[in-house]
């Protein structure tokens, strides 16, 4: 049941450089973390882009996850084998994202309606009593450098592993440059005396973070639904279903569904496969109820209404 | 490296250099206020201001070339003075977890020697003094000052 094709060499491939960006994505992002924690001092402002780098060390390790358990055959505890982890996986990444931009605006909103104007203080440093607002400024500097490069490979790479955890991650990490970089702005901002600057910058990105994290949980959900297969990057049908379509010769209703990157296609039973009472009460007895659905190949008395004596 | 390096140094040393005065800014001005009225105006929350505080803030003053305005009150009307800017600086034995935090700015700790009722000995406990909001220039000059004191 598990007996899977293997993996194109070139797909293998790539899986392998995911996983290594992955594992530079956490190397960077608690480096980046642990910065961030030194300057952020009681910063309200430094606060919200920290534990949004917190955030999105949740999608890399999401994939890494994904991507040991993939190929793991089936067991009695799992008869499906763990293609749905897969699934799983990018429903929680796309959780992490959505909760990032969701956070972001919360957090601005209420900056700016409680008009609270960020203080920020300094700190003694070779000799000097130094603004923390540099040190934050460097430090959000540094921080936006790695996501720009891992999440533009990451998101080169996605398309051809169809991998939506992840793409989800290059959101992510396009997410945290962009909040970097704004937080930069506002930083500067409230050095120039203007208190409202840093949170309008977190929520304007806030918002850009928070669309994108709610289309991946759309995406998500209608994967873990067994909808047909999504797009990448958009909740529409992907163009695979009807091509698959055409290429099934027989004039049977064909149903596609996804788990992870992998694709499962069923073309419809020429039985019906619903249980036969008999059956039902056979095997579960009161509870036979909850049995609603037996393909593959059976003997007749099992499901209601077999067809396959017509022939 | 060093060559391609070495425009962008100067340009971030004559960035800094020409917003050194007023970077951080203050958003309601406090510091310009207090520059401009010639007095600093410092709540008293414990009585007898402790000799430490005193101490801070004699300094602080003298280094803007302000005097110094006690002003004596209930603590609530004082730290609703502070918040609307009527009032600069809240001194007077004010522990760094202070609950007034949420509603003020902390300034750098600093180890006044503290004489314990009923005790002889002396011992460390640092203190702070509160100002507005987000009043970071104001902030940054009084930890200047503060550090200045302490060495």
């Amino acid at each position: 049941m598990s007996d899977r094709p293997t993996l194109p060499p070139h797909i293998r491939q790539s899986l392998e450089r995911a996983r290594r960006l992955e594992w530079w994505t956490l190397g960077w992002l608690v480096s980046i973390v642990a910065v961030m924690a030194l300057v952020m001092g009681s910063s309200q402002a430094m606060q919200a882009a920290w534990i949004e780098d917190m955030l999105s060390l949740l999608p890399p390790i999401l994939f890494l996850l994904a991507a040991h358990f993939e190929g793991k055959p089936a067991s009695p505890a799992y008869p499906f084998g763990l293609d749905r982890l897969g699934s799983l996986c990018f429903l929680l990444a796309a959780g992490a994202l959505t909760l990032m931009g969701g956070y972001l605006i919360y957090d601005a909103l209420h900056v700016l309606i409680a008009q609270e104007h960020p203080t920020i203080g300094s700190v003694s440093l070779f000799g000097h009593e130094i603004w923390l607002g540099w040190l934050m400024m460097a430090a959000l500097a540094y921080s936006v450098v790695p996501p720009v490069i891992l999440g533009r490979k990451k998101r080169a790479l996605a398309p051809e592993l169809m991998d939506k955890v992840l793409f989800t991650d290059a959101e992510m990490n396009a997410a945290d440059w962009k909040t970097g970089l704004a937080g930069i702005v506002g930083v500067i901002g409230i050095g120039f005396g203007i208190w409202w600057a840093d949170a309008l910058a977190a929520g304007v990105i806030g918002a850009d973070i928070l669309r994108d994290g709610l289309r991946a949980l759309r995406i998500s959900v209608a994967e873990l639904l067994d909808g047909a297969p999504r797009e990448l990057n958009s909740p529409e049908v992907s163009g695979a279903v009807a091509k698959i379509r055409a290429a099934v010769p027989v004039d049977r209703p064909v149903r596609v569904r996804e788990t992870g990157r992998f694709l499962h296609v069923e073309i419809a039973d020429d039985q019906d496969t619903t249980p036969s009472e008999a059956f039902q009460t056979k095997a579960l007895g009161e509870d036979g109820w909850r049995i609603v659905n037996v393909t593959g190949p059976a003997p007749p008395d099992i499901r209601k209404g077999a067809r396959h004596n017509e022939e | 490296m060093t060559r391609h390096l070495r425009p962008w140094l100067w340009l971030i040393a004559a960035v800094t250099m020409l917003t050194g005065c007023y970077f951080p800014d203050d958003p309601k001005h406090t510091l310009a206020t207090i520059e401009r009225q010639g007095v600093i105006q410092v709540g008293i929350l414990a009585e007898p201001l402790p000799e430490a505080d005193a101490k801070v803030i004699a300094r602080f003053a003298k280094s803007l070339g302000v005097r110094t305005d006690y002003v004596r009150g209930p603590a609530h009307a004082l730290l609703a003075g502070l918040e609307e800017g009527n009032i600069h600086l809240l001194a007077g034995d004010i522990p760094e977890d202070t609950p007034m935090a949420s509603h003020a700015a902390l300034s750098n700790p600093y180890p006044p020697r503290v004489r314990l009722p009923g005790r002889t000995e002396s011992r460390s406990e640092k203190r702070v003094l509160l100002l507005r909001k987000g009043e970071n220039r104001l902030l940054l000059r009084l930890n200047r000052s503060l550090r200045e004191a302490g060495q």
